[in-house]
């Protein structure tokens, strides 16, 4: 035998068995927990504690041989699917018409008096009608516009000069805002407890959400939860005596076993250690939110609690001793924060952008407020150099840098502090995310929604199997009474044909949804097309008397373009899917796709290699 | 050896294509006057509105459930029809209503909202900001919105806010069901109305009462905006464009450019033929239906091409002389074994899917199942004859170059 005869072998053997070793925790979980219903599903069973408990050689394998498991699509499995788009237009003309107000503010704070601007939403340009026409240059100076970094220079006609949106502005806009939106839907989500919950850009500005095994009671809830549009405030971290001496009273409130710790340490260099200060810390922020609740008449008027993420591993002092922080993977804790201060909130943030210091080349974000703002700002920062800023997003203190001086202008340096450059650019990109988006308040609309009861699911599962068992009976026994022991290859090549796409769709994380099975289907009725070409041209070959061996070396080398041709351009059609899809549609397109190369390996590797290991056995006779 | 087509078949596909080449070209006008004259039947995702799957747990008749919807004025042209057989109380109701929040509801709730909030205050509030309307966009407004509330002109504002729910009242009253909160950094309101959902539980509750489960009576929903249902459907039309344009460059490439706008052609009168079906018996036009034009398109030009390939390896290996006529008829008679086989065996796949599914994934494949018919009879029918007819029109086009040529040469010389 040809050396490249046992290659095809040992390559077919290694995929049947890596197929198999990628589908077997898919089968497990298939028959030993083939009735998990919703609620269960949601409460993030570890292992170990599951009934009936995984069997030991199982749990011995590898983690990356358990982790891939073919999941059961929304549509299978009931969940709920949603689907949004972040208006950013609406919050371009927002801010148009305001730089357009601050612009006229800024001349009139140098001596120049505007007769008149307009704002075009239709082209996103301003236009500004000067009383003199020598005057029009003030505004084209570049240092007035670099004070206004969404607009660039268009024209100037006689008095009337148009500024436009900078070319960029628009798409790094679209970019970060969807992009931060995406990571504060994810947050939320997270409080949800759904098993494999999914948050993703599609179609470069709609974000699309997958809560899958979703019990109904909870869809309202999770409805209202992702689409709350996110609020960027500042406000001013209050003294720190006051906060000691309200976080003592909160702490002694703490129930029992209510998952909140407290512990004496510091957090800031500026912190002053005292035994006696009691932070309170937990691990969720839901338990902490009830928490504050509870005990909301102790806050005082005027101060609000906010909440910040802190990493206890790092912060091993924040927690008693016989707590186990590893058990506390992202812990929140509270932050006491005044709100008796002129409001000062994120649509008063006109850019921020990330910057570096020169002299010690540590990032920090730089912020150009309005006008407004940079004048709430500097009266603001001369009243409490000294004092901590507090920076929110919603009611989460993403930085708190300290106020050195009083700032004039509205131009706001926020340095990050402590850490390695690498940590601290991290914490600075996200900062100008959050700033930008939060900023720009785009609101997100809901496009469409899909609420999939797992009955309905259920009730699909089975017709879905039904109609492929009975499709691929159909194949097979046509086949073979056509084509008889070639048949019968045909039939095993589609085996292998269908165990390779749900191997793939394993390994790539897809979830089989219902057009995903009827992509099987599909693929089923089409791989076979592969093996008639071939066959036919077979026999066409033994007409013309050649001998077997000839005839199916001739049939295969023939039918090589064909195959190739005609798959390739299917495969287009199924990528121009996988482009246009969007959930259930892209699952079709996924496994058509992928049962296209599989069509082609298995009739030119699989089936060759069957029949040439016939011919050795009886090289005069063929049965097709 | 069992065979479909004997061996030297010769049946003159050919010489008589004429009549059925137009007869299909016909149908495939006919289909685009038929989805221009009755328009197709737009599921939720391609023209917004909502599709709620209900179930109910005792027996309830169809007529009930359509008398509740289409008698309530909050839910826009209604329609419904039940899933699986009659006793499975399961019903589809479909609606063009996304929101029940459309433009002259929030008007008449900002009206009745400002009234109240003046008269609770003593005369000192009214409204300051309030959600802008869109009526282009059907739906007007989705989700949620901010209100805050200004003293008016010379008025001292109170010291405290409205407490939350007395806000609640207020909107309840005002015909909103919403919940509200108060946001006390930026001073505003914070409204979510209860979306459709919530409004239909309620409504079956109320009229079916123990029959009817609450959250659990809710097999599906769909949402979809107006406005984002048309997005859809040019996304769709876009993608088939796309798919068509790509196969033309990818054959263009392969083969030559006889082969490639006579293979784009047949599946477009594929498409259309089909698509002149779907719109006459009423198929609800959803994105799955997308995905099921999309793959007919990959069947069809997988049958095409299967012929191409032969038409080609005989135009390489005919004697010279021969009409490209008789190459291509044969090249079509050796195919058919292969041609017929495939789809009975495509066919003997999706059809049980056609049988045993329901829903969109029935229609998926009902409609696979006719296409494919169809697909089969247009890659002997019109693939194959537009290749001889483009083979006639760029032969003579090469000769009219050649006469103009030697016309030019001529006029040269003299």
């Amino acid at each position: 035998m040809s050396r490249s005869w046992w290659l095809r072998i040992a390559l077919l053997a290694f995929l049947i068995v890596f197929s198999c070793a990628i589908l077997m925790p898919t089968v497990v979980e298939m028959v030993l927990y083939p009735e998990e219903t919703e609620d269960v599903a949601n409460d993030n069973i570890e292992e170990g504690v599951r009934n009936p408990p995984l069997p030991e050689w199982y749990t011995e394998l590898p983690k990356w041989m358990r982790s891939k498991t073919l999941s059961l699509g929304l549509d299978l499995q009931g969940g709920l699917m949603l689907r949004y788009s972040v208006d950013i237009d609406s919050a371009i003309d927002d801010k148009l018409a305001s730089n357009a107000a601050n612009i006229r503010a800024e001349l009139a704070n140098i001596g120049v008096d505007l007769e008149d601007y307009n704002v075009d939403r239709e082209n996103n340009q301003l236009s500004f009608i000067f009383k003199d026409v020598n005057e029009t240059g003030k505004i084209t100076d570049s240092n007035f516009l670099d004070n206004h970094p969404m607009l660039a220079y268009v024209k100037t006609v006689d008095r009337t000069v148009t500024l436009g949106l900078r070319e960029n502005y628009f798409k790094e806009v679209e970019e970060s805002a969807v992009q931060s939106a995406v990571e504060i839907i994810r947050e939320r989500i997270d409080g949800l407890g759904v098993a494999q919950p999914t948050v993703r850009v599609e179609a470069g500005r709609n974000i699309a959400v997958e809560l899958p095994g979703l019990s109904r009671s909870r869809v309202a809830a999770a409805e209202k939860l992702i689409s709350t549009t996110a609020v960027l405030t500042f406000k001013l971290v209050a003294d720190r005596s006051e906060s000691i001496s309200l976080f003592t009273t909160l702490s002694q409130n703490i129930p029992e076993n209510s998952g909140i710790y407290t512990g004496g340490g510091t957090l800031r260099a500026d912190d002053v250690i005292d035994p006696a200060t009691k932070r309170v810390v937990s691990s969720g922020k839901d338990i902490l939110k009830k928490f504050v609740r509870d005990n909301e008449k102790i806050i005082p008027n005027g101060r609000d609690i906010a909440y910040e993420k802190v990493d206890l591993r790092e912060r091993r002092m924040e927690v008693a001793e016989d707590v186990d922080v590893n058990t506390l993977p992202t812990s929140w804790r509270i932050r006491l924060v005044r709100t008796d201060l002129p409001a000062l909130s994120g649509d008063n943030v006109e850019a921020a952008y990330p910057a570096s210091n020169p002299d010690t080349n540590m990032p920090y974000v730089s912020l150009k407020l309005d006008h407004v703002g940079g004048d709430t700002f500097y009266d603001i920062t001369k009243e409490h150099v000294g004092d901590q800023l507090a920076i929110l997003m919603d009611d989460v203190l993403v930085s708190d840098p300290v106020i050195r001086s009083e700032i004039p202008g509205g131009n706001v340096s926020i340095e990050m502090g402590r850490g390695s450059r690498q940590d601290t650019l991290t914490e600075v990109n996200n900062l100008v995310v959050s700033l930008r988006s939060g900023a720009l308040p785009a609101p997100i609309r809901q496009e469409y929604k899909t609420l999939v009861g797992p009955s309905l699911g259920k009730d699909s599962i089975e017709t879905g199997m039904e109609s492929l068992i009975i499709g691929f009976c159909i194949v097979f026994g046509f086949m073979i009474i056509y084509y008889h022991i070639s048949g019968v290859f045909a039939a095993f090549a589609l085996m292998f044909n269908v165990l390779f796409i749900m191997a793939g769709m394993a390994s790539m994380g897809a979830a089989l949804t219902m057009p995903g099975i009827a992509g099987v289907v599909l693929t089923v009725g089409m791989a076979v097309d592969s093996n008639v070409i071939v066959f036919e041209r077979i026999r066409e070959e033994l007409r013309n008397s050649e001998t077997p061996r000839k005839a199916i070396h001739m049939g295969f080398d023939k039918a090589l373009w064909a195959i190739l041709d005609s798959n390739i351009t299917t495969a287009v059609a199924a990528l121009v899917l996988m482009n246009f899809g969007s959930g259930p549609v892209k699952g079709f397109a996924v496994t058509l796709l992928l049962g296209i190369i599989a069509t082609v390996y298995t009739a030119f590797f699989v089936t060759r290699t069957m029949f040439e290991l016939k011919v050795r056995i009886s090289p005069d006779k063929m049965s097709i | 050896m069992f065979t479909m087509i004997k061996p030297n078949t010769k049946i003159p596909f050919i010489p008589n294509h004429k009549p059925v080449l137009i007869s299909l070209v016909v149908l495939a006008f006919a289909g685009i006057l038929l989805a221009f004259i009755m328009g197709p039947n737009w599921g939720t995702s391609f023209q917004g509105g909502t599709s709620i799957t209900l179930h109910f747990k005792g027996n309830v008749p169809i007529e009930r459930v359509r008398e509740e919807f289409v008698n309530d004025p909050r839910f826009e042209s209604v329609s419904v029809q039940s899933v699986g057989n009659e006793a499975s109380n399961r019903y589809v109701v479909r609606t063009r209503t996304s929101t029940t929040l459309n433009c002259t509801k929030l008007e008449e709730v900002k009206n009745a909202v400002d009234a109240s909030v003046a008269s609770e205050s003593g005369n000192v509030l009214k409204i300051g900001q309030w959600p802008a309307c869109n009526p282009k966009v059907e739906d007007g407004i989705r989700g949620d919105f901010f209100v805050t509330f200004v003293p008016l002109e010379g008025k001292q504002a109170p010291e405290s806010p409205i407490e939350e729910v007395k806000m609640k009242d207020i909107f309840v009253k005002a015909g909103l069901d919403a919940d509200v909160s108060y946001e006390s950094g930026a001073k505003r309101y914070l409204v979510k109305p209860k979306g459709i959902q919530s409004e239909v539980v309620d409504l079956m509750n109320q009229k079916f009462g123990d029959n009817f489960e609450g959250e659990k009576g809710i097999d599906q929903i769909d949402t979809v905006g107006a406005d984002v249902g048309e997005k859809f459907r040019t996304d769709a039309i876009v993608s088939i464009l796309v798919a068509l344009g790509l196969m033309l460059l990818y054959i263009g490439i392969r083969f030559d450019t006889r082969y490639a706008p006579s293979a784009v052609i047949s599946l477009t009168v594929t498409t259309l033929i089909t698509f002149g079906i779907v719109v006459l018996f009423r198929f609800e036009v959803t994105l799955e239906t997308v995905a099921a034009f999309l793959s007919l398109v990959g069947y069809g030009i997988n049958d095409t091409i299967v012929t191409f390939d032969r038409v080609r390896e005989n135009v390489g290996l005919a004697e010279p002389g021969v009409p490209l006529d008789n190459i291509v008829n044969k090249a079509i008679n050796e195919c058919l074994s292969r041609t017929i086989i495939t789809s009975i065996t495509t066919l003997g796949a999706i059809i049980p899917m056609a049988i045993k599914a329901t829903g969109a994934t029935q229609d998926f494949a009902i409609i696979m199942t006719i296409g494919i018919c169809i697909a089969t009879f247009n890659s002997i029918f019109v693939s194959c004859p537009m290749f001889l007819y483009f083979d006639k029109w760029f032969k003579g086009m090469a000769k009219r170059n050649e006469l103009r040529k030697e016309i030019a040469d001529l006029n040269a010389e003299a």
